[in-house]
This record gives C-alpha cells, sequence and structure tokens, in this order.
C-alpha cells in the first residue's frame, strides 16, 4: 500500500509539474535569439523590434504618438504601459528592485522620480536635439532627461459660483474668508503634481499657507480630475488644478474657468528618459527624437498641454507659454535635489497640516 | 480501474499546491521579506516599530472599526434578505435576487461617487431633497467613517446574501418540519434549528466582508479624504507610503501590510473556529428535499415585500439610477436635468475610444477563466481539507487565504517584484523554458486567481460542512473510487454553492482596478483599468458610462441564467 502510494504521489508531482510547464513559453537555441528584431544587446543598430514605454500621459496622447511612431519608424513595435504617475512609478521602481525593468522609455509627469533615478545611475543620458529649443533648466544638465511637455498648475473656479471679479487670483487667495470651506486641492501624498505644487508653495510661503488654508476648511483629495470634477459639480467653488483638465472640461461645457495666478502658475514638465536597462536603445533614442520634433509637440499640444518649445502655439484656449513663463517659479538642479532629499518630510509635514 | 485516474485526484491537488507556493507564498514571502528588512540588515522587530507613531494606531483602529461596522451591516442585511428570498414565498423571488445581488457587479468605488453625489453636504442630491421640504442643514453627510461603513456594506452584503441563500435552498427540510410537528412556532423553528444550521454560511460569508472591508481601498480614500472629516485606514496609509517611493517609505509599506495580514489572519481565524461549532450538523443527508416556503399572514407579507422594497430602493436605485443619470449628463457641472443629457457620452466611450469593447471582451474572458480556476482549485482544496485533515492541506488552505487578507496593491506589488523578469530553466543546453508574466495577461489571471481563491476555498468548506459524509460513504461502499464518489455525489449536492461562488469571483474581477493598474501588459486593458483612465482623466459622466454597462450587463447575464435555468431539468436534491 505504501508503496502504491509513494508511486502515486511520484506520479502526481511528475504530472503537476509538467502541467505547471505548459504555463511556460519553450524556446529553442540560445535563450532570447530573435526576440528583439534588428537590435541586440545594447542596441546601436537602426531603430526596429520591440520598444516599452512606460507612460502617464492621457489615453488620446498615447493613439496620436503610437501612430507616429509606427508612421515614421517602420518596424518599431511601441508598446504602452499606460498609468497614472506614481503608478508608473511604483511599478518601475518595484521592477528595477527586483532586477530590472523592460521599460526602454519614461514619460510621465513627476520630476522628482526622474532626480532619484538618475541617482540610481538607470538612466541613460541622452538628449535630442529638438529638445534644445525648450528652456535650459527644464533639461537636466547631465542629459539624464529632457522635456517631452509642459503641464501648468493653475486656479480653477466655478463659473455659476463666482464672478470673474470674485475669483481667487493667486494661492493665497485661495484662503480668503469667503471662500471658506469651498476650496479643493490635489492629495500630494497622491498626485505628483500636486506634490510639486506643494513643495513650490511651500518654499515660496512656508507651510503656514497651508496652515491657514486648513482652518479654513481646505480639502485635498484624488487629483486634477478629482478637483474639477468637483469644483464643475458646485460642491468646491475653487481650487487648483492642471490647464488641461479645465481646458478639456470647458470645451464640453462644464461651468469652469481657470486663472493664472498672479504669483505664478507652477509649471510641471513632463520629463522623457531612456532607461539605462531597456534593451532597445537605438530605438528609445529614436523615438526621443520623433518626441522632441515638431510633429512631437503637435501631438502634445493636440492634449491641451504646451510643448517645451516656447515657438509652437499654445493649446486651444490658452495663453502662450512666454506669457506666464518668466513669473513661474523656476526648476533647477539644486532644488531637485532639495526637494528629493525633504521629499519624506514635506509630506509628513503636510501630513500634520492639513490631513489631520 | 486505470492507474491514471486512480493518480488524478493527487495530481490535481499538486498542481494547485505549486501553484500556490509559486503565486501565492513566493510574492507574500517578498512582501514579508521587505518588511524584515531583508535583503541586508535583517531586524525581524523592525515591523512592530511602525505601529508605534499614534496615526498608524488610529488608521489600525478606524480599520477594524470600519471592518467590523460593515460586516454587521452587510449580514444584517445579506441574512434577511436570503431568508426572505428562499424561506418565504415572494413573488418573482428570482427576479428580486438577481436584482439585489447587483451591488456586486459595480466596483464599490463606483458607489461611493454615486453615493458622494447623493449625499455630499453640500450638493448631494438628497440633501438637495431635504432642503427643498424645509430642512435648514444638510440632514447627511457621507464623508467619514459612518459613510465608509454605510457604502461598504451596501456593496457587500451580496456577498452574506448568496451564500446564506446557497446553504438555505439546500437544507433538509425534514429537520425543520420535526421541529414545527413538534410544536415549535415558526420562529422558534427559524430561531432554534435553521440559523444554528446556516451558522457556518453566515460565519464564513462575514469573515469575507470583514477581509474585504479590511483590505478596501478606493472607498475609504474617496470618502475618507473627500470632506473636512479625515479617515486614514491601514490601506490608504500602506498606498501613501508606496507612492512616497523611497526605500524606507516601501519597507513601512510592507511593514503595515504584515500587519493588516496579522490582523486579517486572525479574524479569519475567529471566523472559523465559531464555523467549527456547528461542522458536526450536517444538514444534507440524502433524505428529505427542498423545505416548504414559509407562508406569511397578509400583513407580514406585506411588512416583507415594503422591507425588500426598501432595501433595494436605498441600496440600489438610488444609487445605480445616479450613475445613469450622470452617464447621459453632457456638461458636467451643468445640471442634471433631461436638458444637459445625451448619447454623447456612450459614443464617446464605447467608439472613439478604441481601448473599450477590447478590453471589456477581456475582462468577460479572463473573469470567466479567473472565477471558474477558483472555484475549482476552491472546491478541491475544501474538500481535501475536510477528508484529508493535517498539516499539508491546513498549509494549503493557509496559502489559498492568506492573500485575500492582503490588499491588492501590496499583493500586486508582490507579483511584480517576484515575477517582473523572466524566470528562465534551461534544460538541457537547448531548451528554455521561460516564465514570462507580464508578457500578456497571464500575471492579471494570476492576481485574480490568487486573491479570490478564498471565496472559492471559504464557500465551499462551508457548504461541506453541511453535507453528511454519508452519502459520500454510500457511493464508496457501492465501488465508487474517490474521485468518482466526488464528481458524482459530492459535486452534484455542492452546485447551488459552487454556482453563487462563481459569480462571487467572476463579479469583482470583471472589473477589478487597484491590481489591474499596476499588472496589466501592453495592450491588455481590461475594464477597471479603462475606468481608471476614465476616472482620472475623463470626467465622472465616462466613468458612469462604464458602470452602466456593467450594471445592464449583469442584469441581461441574470436573465439569460434564469432562462437557461427554467429550460434545463432541476436537480433533485
Amino acid at each position: 500500500m505504501t508503496a502504491r502510494m509513494g508511486r502515486r504521489t511520484r506520479f502526481a508531482l511528475l504530472a503537476s509539474v509538467l502541467l505547471a510547464a505548459t504555463a511556460c513559453r519553450v524556446e529553442f537555441g540560445p535563450p532570447g535569439a530573435g526576440k528583439r528584431g534588428g537590435s541586440a544587446g545594447s542596441g546601436d543598430g537602426p531603430p526596429a523590434g520591440e520598444v516599452w514605454i512606460y507612460t502617464s500621459l492621457y489615453r488620446n496622447v498615447v493613439d496620436d504618438l503610437d501612430r507616429l511612431i509606427r508612421e515614421r519608424l517602420p518596424g518599431v513595435v511601441p508598446q504602452w504601459f499606460v498609468a497614472g504617475s506614481e503608478k508608473v512609478a511604483a511599478r518601475l521602481d518595484g521592477e528595477l528592485s527586483a532586477g530590472g525593468s523592460r521599460a526602454d522609455l519614461l514619460l510621465t509627469s513627476d520630476p522628482f522620480h526622474y532626480a532619484r533615478l538618475k541617482t540610481e545611475g538607470a538612466l541613460l543620458p541622452y538628449v535630442p536635439p529638438g529638445a534644445l529649443r525648450a528652456p535650459r533648466e527644464l533639461v537636466d544638465p547631465d542629459g539624464a532627461w529632457f522635456p517631452a511637455r509642459i503641464s501648468t498648475m493653475v486656479l480653477v473656479y466655478n463659473t455659476k459660483l463666482l464672478s470673474r471679479e470674485q475669483a481667487p487670483r493667486s494661492f493665497p487667495e485661495l484662503a480668503r474668508d469667503d471662500l471658506a470651506g469651498r476650496v479643493i486641492l490635489g492629495d500630494p501624498l497622491a498626485s505628483g503634481t500636486f506634490f510639486a505644487t506643494v513643495a513650490f508653495l511651500e518654499r515660496r510661503y512656508s507651510w503656514e499657507l497651508f496652515r491657514t488654508l486648513r482652518a479654513h476648511g481646505l480639502v485635498a483629495t484624488g487629483g486634477n480630475s478629482s478637483v474639477l470634477d468637483r469644483v464643475a459639480s458646485g460642491e468646491f467653488s475653487a481650487g487648483a488644478c492642471l490647464l488641461e483638465n479645465v481646458l478639456g472640461a470647458k470645451r464640453k461645457g462644464s461651468p469652469v474657468e481657470f486663472v493664472i495666478p498672479g504669483d505664478g502658475a507652477i509649471l510641471v514638465p513632463g520629463p522623457a528618459a531612456i532607461l539605462r536597462g531597456g534593451g532597445n536603445h537605438a530605438t528609445a533614442r529614436a523615438i526621443a527624437d520623433l518626441l522632441a520634433s515638431p510633429d512631437g509637440a503637435a501631438a502634445i499640444v493636440r492634449g491641451d498641454m504646451h510643448a517645451p518649445d516656447p515657438a509652437v502655439p499654445p493649446p486651444d484656449g490658452a495663453p502662450p507659454l512666454a506669457d506666464f513663463y518668466s513669473q513661474a517659479p523656476r526648476w533647477s538642479g539644486e532644488l531637485l535635489a532639495e526637494v528629493g532629499v525633504r521629499s519624506t518630510e514635506i509630506r509628513t509635514t503636510w501630513n500634520d497640516v492639513v490631513q489631520r | 480501474m486505470s492507474r491514471l485516474s486512480r493518480a488524478l485526484p493527487a495530481t490535481v491537488l499538486a498542481a494547485i499546491a505549486l501553484g500556490l507556493a509559486l503565486f501565492a507564498a513566493v510574492p507574500l514571502a517578498v512582501v514579508v521579506g521587505r518588511a524584515l528588512g531583508l535583503p541586508g540588515h535583517l531586524a525581524p522587530f523592525r515591523w512592530i516599530g511602525v505601529l508605534r507613531e499614534p496615526d498608524r494606531l488610529r488608521a489600525l483602529a478606524s480599520t477594524l472599526e470600519i471592518a467590523l461596522g460593515t460586516t454587521v451591516l452587510a449580514v444584517g442585511i445579506g441574512v434577511p434578505l436570503a431568508l426572505a428570498l428562499v424561506r418565504l414565498a415572494l413573488p418573482g423571488a428570482r427576479a428580486w435576487s438577481g436584482l439585489l445581488s447587483l451591488p456586486a457587479a459595480v466596483p464599490p468605488y463606483l458607489w461611493g461617487i454615486a453615493w458622494i453625489d447623493l449625499a455630499n453636504p453640500r450638493t448631494g442630491l438628497l440633501n438637495q431633497a431635504a432642503a427643498a421640504i424645509g430642512a435648514t442643514r444638510p440632514v447627511l453627510d457621507i464623508y467619514g467613517l459612518g459613510g465608509i461603513v454605510w457604502v461598504l456594506g451596501l456593496s457587500f452584503y451580496p456577498l452574506v446574501m448568496l451564500p446564506v441563500a446557497a446553504a438555505l435552498e439546500r437544507m433538509d427540510a425534514s429537520l425543520e418540519e420535526s421541529a414545527r410537528l413538534a410544536g415549535a412556532s415558526p420562529a422558534r423553528a427559524m430561531a432554534q434549528i435553521t440559523l444554528p444550521l446556516i451558522a457556518p454560511s453566515i460565519a464564513s460569508s462575514a469573515v469575507l466582508v470583514l477581509l474585504l472591508a479590511a483590505s478596501a481601498y478606493g472607498v475609504p480614500y474617496l470618502i475618507g479624504t473627500g470632506g473636512t472629516t479625515h479617515v486614514t485606514v491601514l490601506t490608504t496609509a500602506i498606498v501613501n507610503l508606496i507612492n512616497v517611493g523611497d526605500p524606507a517609505s516601501l519597507a513601512d509599506a510592507m511593514a503595515l501590510a504584515l500587519c493588516l495580514l496579522l490582523v486579517s489572519l486572525a479574524a479569519g481565524g475567529i471566523g472559523s473556529l465559531a464555523a467549527r461549532g456547528e461542522r458536526r450538523r450536517a444538514v444534507v443527508t440524502g433524505k428529505g428535499q427542498r423545505p416548504r416556503p414559509v407562508r406569511l399572514g397578509s400583513l407580514a407579507r406585506a411588512v416583507v415585500v415594503c422591507a425588500v422594497v426598501v432595501v433595494a430602493t436605498v441600496a440600489i436605485v438610488l444609487p445605480a439610477g445616479t450613475l445613469l443619470t450622470v452617464s447621459m449628463i453632457r456638461s458636467w457641472g451643468a445640471g442634471l436635468g433631461p436638458a444637459n443629457w445625451s448619447g454623447i457620452n456612450y459614443a464617446r466611450v464605447l467608439m472613439t475610444n478604441h481601448e473599450t469593447l477590447p478590453a471589456i471582451a477581456r475582462s468577460a474572458w479572463l473573469g470567466v477563466v479567473a472565477a471558474s480556476l477558483a472555484t475549482a482549485c476552491g472546491a478541491v482544496l475544501a474538500y481535501a481539507r475536510r477528508r484529508r485533515p493535517g498539516v499539508a492541506t491546513k498549509l494549503l488552505e493557509w496559502l489559498a487565504n492568506a492573500p485575500y487578507a492582503v490588499p491588492g496593491t501590496v499583493l500586486a506589488m508582490g507579483l511584480l517584484l517576484a515575477f517582473s523578469r523572466e524566470v528562465r530553466l534551461v534544460v538541457l543546453d537547448r531548451l528554455t523554458l521561460v516564465l514570462d508574466l507580464f508578457a500578456g495577461s497571464a500575471a492579471l489571471l494570476v492576481a485574480y486567481v490568487v486573491k479570490y481563491l478564498s471565496f472559492g476555498v471559504r464557500t465551499s468548506a462551508s457548504a461541506l460542512a453541511q453535507l453528511d459524509s454519508s452519502l459520500e460513504e454510500a457511493a464508496r461502499v457501492s465501488g465508487a473510487g474517490q474521485a468518482r464518489a466526488a464528481l458524482d455525489v459530492v459535486m452534484p449536492l455542492l452546485a447551488p454553492a459552487l454556482g453563487a461562488t462563481w459569480l462571487l469571483v467572476f463579479l469583482p474581477v470583471l472589473s477589478e482596478i487597484t491590481m489591474s493598474v499596476l499588472l496589466v501588459g501592453p495592450g491588455t486593458s481590461v475594464i477597471g483599468t479603462v475606468l481608471f483612465e476614465l476616472q482620472s482623466y475623463a470626467d465622472p459622466p465616462a466613468a458612469a458610462v462604464l458602470a452602466t454597462i456593467l450594471v445592464a450587463a449583469t442584469l441581461v447575464g441574470q436573465a439569460l441564467l434564469h432562462a437557461i435555468r427554467k429550460r434545463g431539468p432541476r436537480l433533485a436534491t
């Protein structure tokens, strides 16, 4: 009996291992042969084959760029992972800490994440010629990333509840008494653009601004669209979110309007970078070139964002970048480094000041 | 009998064990490893330190309050509904049960959005209605702990209602009838005979709800941060830490996840202890038939019908009506009236966004496969655990249940950390076996099955607890092998419970968001990721369109199932 049981168990184990093996892909010959067409290894051949792009761009912009890439770079097969900046960062960091990511190109909107990736040595320096037309401070001095788009944090208000005159004109005005309990911001713990906003505002006005806002019943939740939706619905009268969200909602007829804050709109550059660990550098470079080209810029503008090149016309309904660029707080390597170091402290203080 | 069929049960069990070891144990081990500070400097007790901060302790307390509150609410609604649907001859009971299980078809956080539209203090429709009839201040405020419990409880009661209804359907009528013959009133027979008999089902589904509420993220975030009252729970604290992104925060996040896992395991343990006391009372013995429905007096009947209608109105008609209305809004914020209605959102979501239709198809097949796998594997594990109690099956049961207690984000991170690189096994220098979870939808399927296997194990276990072993023994005595006896005798008797389980896995998988956003492969969007995109980048109407489609598809699916069941032969138990 025991002998039979043993044989049965052995058979069962073997069968289940074989069953498990059916879940695997089977390759013959040297591992990896023919997996990535055109460029094996570090990839210095002509652009071709699969290229993995991790991005937080909106779906319509991704579709636009996908079409452009396939048209201009025949033979290149872009594979997109599309999610919010924080999700992309979580996935990429997870993969990198597990030993490697298949991402070739990163296109999100959190400059601090790029700064961290750069210090970890995960980025391959490359600046496409087209990116040299962008303001110099938006390009990494070591060329680890270049800007692919510029999002703008503006003030937003509900036109049914506030007139143009009543609308807040600067970030400190959000703490006006008549707006108490009526102001909403995004959550810097959940959204990269709001983290950047809080970091800039804290440098300029210290935590006092947020203490006052909190005393006036500030609510901070979700990301840009959550702010916009709740200002549009009238649950809140005013707040701050990205210009691109306001432009899209206005076009659909929502009762919202934006104000370029008098103390300077906060520019959030959406950097692009090539990952050192990616297997298709040549193609990643070709796509970077395409992104920084006039055609790439046009796709960005169709997505209601400003192209980094000030000469490119602004999105429909938005002022040209040059109009407010000079007042906007400046990005710099030192700023990135400082905020990067203080990132945990900023988030913890935010928690103490606002979320308690 | 052939050797093959004799080895079959062991083979199936071994395959499940291997799958669990790879896809449940390894990711969980990675998470625990990070929490303990591996690799590099081992700090076995560091994870306890994360609880030292008062904020985290408060988050733990809120988590427990929400989990318990939700469980009480879900059991309080689910059990009476199941009794009303199965035991009282309500008119149109099948249609009612279809309608009442709807909340499970839509991700809780969409119900949360609907409830914010209904009951936020400033523009909530119910508050506006109250103001119209003279209320001077908002009567409802969804923001806060109570609101979270309210939305989660209303979303999760079908998880109690469905298994308890299935348990009631397979009850042996003779027990209750003997009580009645012995002179007990219907109420007494109910309290002393029926309720104790369905107790294992109530206990196991209550544990499911408890764990689900403790590991919920969307609703606690939406409602806990949306108003001036802030509620932080463990899951929102964990995701905040993951978002911070530096290694120390990530380790803290994993440590909090470990706390949540321990809390949940304790809850699960208490639940199974509670169910154990009832285990000796077998309900299905092979004798007897389905219990006769209780006939009610006309007044009592009217009261029950009213109560069911009220629940259906509050839990389904109000929020689903809100979602339907929102889905038709042309300009968000420009009023909810018909002047602002149009079909453009439907056209935009279904036609212009060419991801949507393939995503629906992909979610549907992933849901079917995941639900079938989780139900089948769960039934096998529960059966093995019951017939061969021992350390090995206990461990397997634990492994099957543990991932459910972990927040989706953490489980997804575990899978990412463990399998984001291909696992290669080279055989004979030429042949390479490559396990590449992230090439297509495999990672999603694995995550869904691992996460929801617990449904399969728990509902099957509680259903098996009701079966008398004499039935199977009779089959064995008549010469059937173990596999044959299980397939021919046990499985048909389990069928209602398995059907309920299948549905319980299929519905949440269909629209799963948390894990899908992290694990989705290139070009493999699912409903959850499309919903997430619409919710984050488009406006509420766009997301409401998908929610409405989910509700409609569930109703149509249930109508179809109903029609099939009517035509097919009825299983006599």
